[in-house]
């Protein structure tokens, strides 16, 4: 292992050490002030728990395929990119199932707060994805690199956002009728 | 199988569904979802919507034969 790598190695395991530490603190943080607990029903737990086996299933299939094929992929995108496309369909096959079935957003949750993160997640991540195309450095030596990542996250989560725009629309027709006193 | 028992119920005390689901501590989705027979609730949460709505179990949620 030369210093390069070491360097990473002790890079990235710096910056998953703060993550988790955040995650601990925001936890902690949350056992005290219940308001920021996502409360779900019953039926958005069995609904969540069905996404969460599509997510999986779909990553699990991804990650057959990739066995399959990956040597032919890797000639013209690189391996952290093709296994960060694995993480990102699975997320969006639990996120679209639990969004069209009302099993995303907890009852203590404000949708319209994160459909405006999402949006500016998205709108951020693909102007990125732009800046590298223009620049040049989203190809290297032919084969798409690893600054592809920020434009596969931006088209997710547009695509959710989309989602989540096209089932509140729906939403609002359907339930047209039913609200009756 | 719709549950228009529990939808009489409800208007019966004037209550919308967004209301309802505040009292019983579900989400108006999940009201919706019961009523129109798309969701199977829990005992538990049966037996929430009853002590709402003031109702038995049996008058709430017992299939009767010509329930269609």
């Amino acid at each position: 292992m030369n210093s390069y790598d070491l360097g990473y190695v002790i890079g990235v395991s710096a910056g998953a050490a703060i993550g988790f530490l955040l995650v601990v603190v925001l936890l902690k943080f949350s056992r005290k002030d219940r308001s920021l607990r996502c409360k779900f029903d019953e039926r958005q737990e069995l609904i969540r728990g069905r996404g969460f086996k599509y997510g999986f299933f779909t990553l699990l299939i991804y990650e057959a395929l990739n066995m399959a094929y990956g040597g032919f992929l890797e000639r013209i995108v690189v391996r952290e990119v093709i296994m960060a496309i694995g993480m990102l369909l699975g997320v969006t096959v639990y996120a679209s199932y639990a969004i069209w079935k009302d099993g995303y957003f907890s009852l203590n949750e404000r949708p319209r707060r994160v459909v405006i993160i999402f949006a500016v997640l998205s709108i951020v991540n693909i102007l990125l994805g732009l800046v590298y195309i223009w620049r040049g450095d989203f190809w290297e030596n032919g084969v798409i690199d690893f600054p592809a990542v920020n434009l596969a996250v931006g088209l997710m989560l547009l695509f959710v956002l989309v989602l989540l725009l096209v089932k509140r629309f729906c939403g609002k027709e359907a339930d047209e009728g039913q609200e009756d006193k | 199988m719709k549950n228009l028992r529990l939808k009489a119920a409800r208007a019966g005390l004037d209550l919308s569904q967004q209301e309802l689901a505040e009292k019983v501590g579900v989400s108006r989705q999940t009201i919706n979802a019961i009523e129109k027979g798309d969701y199977n609730p829990t005992i538990n949460l049966c037996i929430a919507i009853c002590r709402v709505l003031g109702k038995t179990l049996d008058e709430l949620f017992w299939k009767e034969e010509d329930d269609t």
